[in-house]
């Protein structure tokens, strides 16, 4: 397993989309760090509320969680999908390797690279607002940074699960779709949640619940946002009238449903793929 | 046996893949598979290697069922549909093969070096795949097969991308293989390379074994003449029809197939005996391609 992992990581660091995503993380840094700066100058001058540099952190992160999802996606669509298209599988699982390995040794790989990259992206967001003194960031503990970061990696390997299962289920480009779709349905369940409370639209709220049971990733966002600014009165940017309450609020056995989420998509794809005649 | 295969039975969806497939090969032989496009025979071959599992039937390689991942430290495989990481050198694909062999550092560094010989690209090894040749391709494929010094190997089409000399060159490596004691299963559409090196064949049409067995005795089973007679007649073509079969007549010349040496001189004999004046008589073997055609043109 640990070879599959090995040879996943190296093919990982190998792919020009590394090279791509690694230029447009610095361009998103470099263009958060004068957002921050400029928003810096301008509450000094007392043009704006203090409460925006709370939005404008909240921001970079819901990009930084924008991002980390599109790489997770890009980088485990195809990782089964691929590999047996183009006959490269044959090889490898004539060898003496069992099936669930090998998925499991993608996964492993892949889990690496996107928690590795998920703490540097998030790191560098958090250490961005501090250089630039954003009054966000500077009452938040050390244990509550923590808390979110973990969240942080929770949802790009929730949705990881979510894309190998679609590698071994579809061709590369379905998988694709599929788990786009589901993340859209995600962000979706969000808003469907959202505005049912704000309209008291009982209905609107219960389907927005269910929705996010079958993609609980916008679940995690506003978690985060919580954990991290919990008070101020934020949620997520796409619906920015939206206040969290403790009834759209995810409660931790939400977290505990992404983790096992998470565990049956994985326990899935290596069930469909151990019977999966390629 | 290496192989052992009893009534394996493959559909996809309503298609027949294969049906009632049973092959044995023996240790230390080269056996072949043949059949048109789509006979089913990479069907077979994707079965014993445990990459689609059959609706019916079982298998045994190197004594243990198929998907027996022990027996697979002890088997090599060629895939028709040979494709490699690009992004590996020839030397980094081989070093990832013999992880996931187990093989130690030593081991793996020595057999690399063997097998990047045998197969020519020893100098192309710091080379990625993805600027390897076609040919190139096939051969890093040959090597990866041979690396861990496989009791049982599996070959399908394993000189499709090769010129001439690159067969010639591999097949002489299959017959050296073979003459180490490792049993070669030959999936091939070049009817030619199989009847040079393999012991025993199974022709497979639609999905089905239409004939297998010991190649000499499948080529001998009928023997063809070739008679050169002047006074021909109807009386004695008769004759012959009792003895002979697919009798055809071209001037002066006769041809026909018996199935047993005894009946080469009951051919002269009658042939004598009907008044007719023999000038020549020669035996010809059948050759694979004529009973492949004729196979197929029956349409078992």
């Amino acid at each position: 397993m640990l070879q599959i992992t090995m040879i996943t990581l190296k093919e990982i660091a190998r792919k020009r989309m590394v090279l791509l995503i690694a230029a447009g993380t610095i361009i998103f840094l470099i263009i958060y760090g004068i957002i921050s700066g400029l928003s810096r100058s301008a509450l000094q001058n007392g043009t704006f509320f203090m409460k925006s540099s709370i939005y404008i952190s909240a921001l970079g992160l819901y990009f930084s969680y924008l991002i980390t999802i599109f790489m997770a996606i890009m980088a485990s669509v195809g990782t089964v999908s691929t590999e047996i298209e183009s006959g490269i599988l044959y090889s490898i699982l004539s060898r003496p390797i069992k099936r669930y390995e090998y998925i499991l040794g993608k996964y492993l790989g892949l889990t690496i690279m996107i928690a590795v990259y998920s703490v540097f992206l998030y790191t560098s967001v958090f250490l961005l607002s501090l250089l630039f003194n954003a009054s966000s960031v500077q009452n938040i503990g050390f244990d509550r940074f923590l808390f979110g970061m973990l969240l942080f990696i929770l949802q790009p390997i929730a949705i990881l699960s979510l894309c190998i299962y679609g590698s071994v289920t579809f061709k590369t480009l379905n998988s694709g779709i599929f788990a786009i779709f589901i993340y859209i349905l995600g962000l979706l369940s969000g808003v469907m949640e959202q505005a049912g409370i704000i309209l008291n639209n009982n209905v609107l709220n219960q389907w927005g619940i269910a929705a996010s049971l079958l993609s609980p990733f916008d679940v995690i966002y506003r978690k985060i946002v919580w954990v991290l600014y919990h008070g101020a009165g934020l949620t997520n940017p796409i619906m920015p009238g939206a206040v969290l309450t403790p009834g759209t609020l995810p409660s931790n056995w939400m977290l505990v449903y992404i983790a096992v989420y998470s565990i049956a998509f994985l326990y899935f794809a290596v069930k469909k793929f151990n019977k999966k005649n390629l | 046996m290496v192989i052992e295969t009893e009534m394996i039975t493959k559909y996809y969806g309503s298609k027949l893949g294969c049906k009632d497939i049973s092959i044995s090969v023996r240790e230390g032989e080269i056996f072949g598979l043949l059949g048109p496009n789509g006979a089913g025979k990479s069907t077979v071959i994707k079965i014993l290697n445990g990459l689609i599992f059959p609706d019916a039937g079982s298998a045994r390689l190197l004594g243990k069922p198929i998907g027996d991942i022990s027996s697979r430290y002890r088997i090599g495989y060629l895939p028709e549909k040979y494709r490699y990481q690009e992004w590996m050198t020839g030397r980094e694909l081989l070093s990832f093969h013999a992880s996931l062999c187990n093989l130690d550092k030593e081991e793996a560094k020595h057999r690399i070096n063997d097998v990047l010989h045998l197969v020519k690209l020893k100098e192309y090894e710091k080379n990625k795949i993805g600027t390897y040749s076609n040919g190139m391709q096939q051969r890093i494929g040959i090597a990866c097969a041979l690396l861990s010094n496989p009791q049982l190997l599996f070959f399908d089409e394993p000189t499709s991308a090769l010129d001439p000399v690159g067969r010639k060159e591999i097949r002489e490596l299959m017959l050296d293989i073979k003459s180490r004691g490792t049993s070669i299963l030959l999936n091939s559409h070049l009817l030619s390379e199989v009847e040079l090196v393999c012991d025993s064949i199974a022709i497979i049409n639609k999905g089905l074994i239409v004939k297998q067995g010991n190649l000499e005795n499948i080529l001998n089973n009928q023997l063809n003449l070739e008679v050169i007679v002047e006074n021909r007649n109807d009386a004695m073509l008769t004759a012959l029809s009792r003895i002979a079969t697919n009798i055809e007549s071209n001037g002066n010349n006769i041809y026909m197939k018996v199935s047993k040496r005894e009946d080469i001189s009951e051919v002269a004999s009658l042939i004598l005996q009907y008044g007719g004046h023999l000038y020549g008589l020669s035996q010809k073997h059948d050759s694979l391609e004529n009973l492949f055609i004729q196979l197929m043109e029956e349409g078992v």
